[in-house]
């Protein structure tokens, strides 16, 4: 989503950027011989270049499938529509080769557990070698070169002997800033993370945290950062979007979401977020569970959890509603 | 009925790591290396740390789920295990846990009823006075029994499971629940769920908890009192408001600054703690926090630190050098820390 810069002086001079990607109805569905998932219904997601978009949400609400929707990652049972824009190009319409190349190169994931990204039986500073050498056509030992130079960018100590390390070999924290470099190894302008600091213990995720803050500045890439943590949230985002049962219901600046949210979904599930004041009180809870996903919802899928529920948010989707040029949210409340 | 409910002194646990063609044992895994702590009845002791800091051993060995080493668990008095004491048995009756992973505690093959039922009746409960009992149980948990309990474990989501669980825990009537990572599977809507239910529980049937979690911010909320473990030892302990307003060791204060900001106006500028925890196989000589310690002398590698009070009236301690005016380090006033 793009927000405009509100000190820009005349407002009719500012012309509307392209994004870097943008990303129009996105629908996910996974078609099993019993039942049909809907992963994903109707994701719209415009992000500019050089910013960080956090996609918070419970478990199920379809944010790992919309990350590896942009790197068509998804099993060939997945049947997906929508657009996805990268760059002036459609990712949806391309070709295994073409895919390839962007893979890694243009975008590139990190994940929750490094071993993914990771094989266990060649040395870390050879694996980001190879990447280098595969997309920039570098001789093996200017990759290994690269190697080191990221090494130190992610602030590993002793990076030279570090390099030549298995997976298995290094700490936690250590695995984390590897695979952290080997996702930057060929500058990429997108980079997709999904939940990689939930594993972490709490002093090695906010060295991360900072880390990956840091880079993105320095670098100026743009980041899709997926967590279920509202703290992790606050840490990383510029913009931050509330998912709920496969669709975006509230996006927009980090400060407005948490200090105004809107959505009744998004109050909820900050109210429900144990912080340094709950103390003392009873927790205001969402009643009810999280949705069954192999059901399509006619209207707002939260409705059954909802305490401000309407007659027709049973049947009827709620449009996006602007709530400022920083927020907008989808409920019939607003 | 005595105040205290529960003593641990000098509780010591390493797990032997076997290797080579013999099998011998190579190492050791210094996993609860001599805590000390007492439990008052009524109240909710919160235990936190990093992963592998030894949080889980210390609850089986409360349970006597593992054998301790060495040291002694006293329950309201009786050593257990002793002549003259208390018999694990007994005092699981006293005593029950609620796990982490809801699905692996309950058995696959029983309705939630059963399983909850199977404690009364192994302890001689009638069965049709157990089945009462389990589903009086589910509606204390807030699930229907007329929904629930022909149910299976597989056809509950993850926070039903948790409170199957929960009933389970209390069919015995325990006096105490230890909680180790009870919600920390569960998604944040239902973990403030059933965070409101373990306080409503805990008021109703007058429990005491220890509860562990690696979430600084849930035990901050539901704990009285707090205890801060690192590689197998006690670094702090104390009323929870003092712990977590006033750290005095370093450890507890690096955590405590670690915690997620969640306003974005606030959020946290440099990092509290350099490295990850040290392997618990050779932790460390001295001090097992010295080697990420900003404030490491000599005296950190060469003594160990004792748990020593730090306020007059005794309701936190905490076991560093800087505490201690004889212990030869050369800041001695915690209080005047730079942040
Ligand atoms: N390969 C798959 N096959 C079938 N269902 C899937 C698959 N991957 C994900 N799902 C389902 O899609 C929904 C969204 O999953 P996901 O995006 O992983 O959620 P999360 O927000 O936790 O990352 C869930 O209901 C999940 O079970
Ligand atoms: N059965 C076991 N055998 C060997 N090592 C173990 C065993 N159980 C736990 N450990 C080790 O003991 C240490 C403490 O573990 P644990 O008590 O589970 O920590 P925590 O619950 O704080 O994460 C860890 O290093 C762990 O790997
Ligand atoms: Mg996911
Ligand atoms: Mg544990």
């Amino acid at each position: 989503m793009s927000i405009q810069n509100k000190n820009s002086g005349n407002k009719k001079t500012v012309k509307r950027k392209e994004p870097l990607i943008s990303i129009e109805n996105l629908e996910v569905k996974f078609i099993n011989q019993d039942a049909t998932i809907h992963a994903v219904n109707g994701v719209d997601i415009n992000l500019d270049k050089g910013k960080v978009l956090t996609i918070l949400g419970e478990s199920g609400s379809g944010k790992s499938v919309t990350m590896r929707s942009i790197l068509r990652l998804l099993p060939p049972k997945a049947s997906l529509s929508g657009s996805i824009v990268l760059d002036g190009k459609n990712i949806i319409d391309m070709s295994q080769d073409q895919l390839s190349s962007m893979r890694g190169h243009e975008v590139s994931m990190i994940f929750q557990e490094p071993m993914v990204a990771f094989d266990p039986v060649y040395k870390v500073g050879s694996q980001i070698a190879e990447t280098v050498v595969r997309h920039l056509g570098t001789s093996f030992n200017e990759g290994l070169a690269r190697a080191k130079e990221l090494f130190d960018l992610v602030q590993i100590p002793s990076a030279k002997s570090r390099l030549s390390a298995y997976p298995h070999e290094l700490s936690g924290g250590m695995r984390q800033r590897a695979m952290i470099a080997l996702a930057l190894a060929c500058s990429p302008k997108l980079l997709l993370a999904d939940e990689p600091t939930t594993a972490l213990d709490a002093t090695v995720q906010i060295q991360i945290l900072l880390l990956l803050r840091e880079l993105q500045r320095e670098l100026g890439m743009s980041i899709i950062f997926v967590t279920h943590d509202v703290g992790v949230a606050t840490e990383i985002a510029d913009e931050l979007a509330v998912m709920y049962a496969g669709k975006i219901v509230e996006i927009g600046n980090v400060n407005n979401v948490i200090k105004k949210p809107a959505h009744p979904y998004t109050r909820g599930l900050l109210s429900s977020t144990v912080n340094s004041e709950s103390k003392g009180k009873r927790l205001e809870v969402i009643g009810g569970s999280p949705p069954d996903m192999s059901k399509l919802f006619e209207g707002c899928a939260f409705s059954p959890r909802c305490n401000k529920v309407l007659e027709h948010c049973w049947g009827q989707k709620p449009t996006v509603k602007s709530l400022s040029i920083n927020q907008r949210a989808s409920c019939f409340n607003i | 009925m005595s105040e205290t409910i529960l003593e641990v002194q000098k509780l010591k646990k390493y797990f032997p790591i076997k290797g080579g063609i013999l099998n011998q044992t190579t190492a050791e895994v210094q996993a609860v290396d001599v805590i000390d702590f007492v439990v008052a009845r009524g109240e909710t002791l919160g235990i936190v740390g990093e992963s592998g800091c030894g949080k889980s051993t210390t609850a089986r060995l409360l349970m006597q789920l593992i054998k301790h080493d060495d040291g002694e668990i006293i329950f309201d008095g009786y050593a257990v295990g002793k002549s003259g004491g208390i018999t694990t048995r007994e005092m699981r009756k006293r005593m029950q846990m609620v796990f982490q992973d809801s699905y692996s505690s309950l058995n696959p093959r029983l309705p939630v009823e059963s399983s909850i039922a199977f404690g009364p009746i192994v302890h001689g409960v009638n069965k049709s006075a157990a089945q009462k009992k389990a589903r009086d149980l589910l509606i204390k948990v807030g699930l229907n029994p007329e929904l629930f309990s022909r149910r299976y474990p597989h056809e509950l989501s993850g926070g039903q499971r948790q409170r199957v669980n929960i009933a389970r825990a209390l069919a015995l009537e325990p006096e105490v629940l230890i909680l180790d990572e009870a919600v920390s599977a569960l998604d944040k809507s239902v973990e403030a769920q059933v965070l409101n239910l373990l306080m409503d529980l805990k008021a109703e049937f007058k429990l005491t908890f220890i509860f562990i979690s690696h979430d600084l911010n849930v035990v901050h909320y539901i704990s009285d009192r707090v205890l801060v473990m690192y590689l197998g030892r006690v670094v702090e302990i104390g009323d929870v408001s003092a712990v977590y307003n006033y750290p005095k060791h370093p450890y507890t204060r690096a955590l405590i600054s670690a915690m997620p900001s969640m306003d974005p106006k606030k959020r946290t500028e440099a990092v509290p703690l350099v490295g990850d925890p040290p392997n618990p196989i050779s932790p460390p000589s001295g001090c097992r926090f010295r080697t990420r310690c900003p404030f490491s002398e000599d005296i950190c590698a060469i003594k160990e630190p004792i748990l020593i009070h730090t306020d007059l009236k005794k309701r936190q301690s905490s076991a560093c050098h800087m505490g201690d005016p004889d212990s030869g380090h050369s800041r001695t006033n915690l209080n005047g820390l730079p942040k």
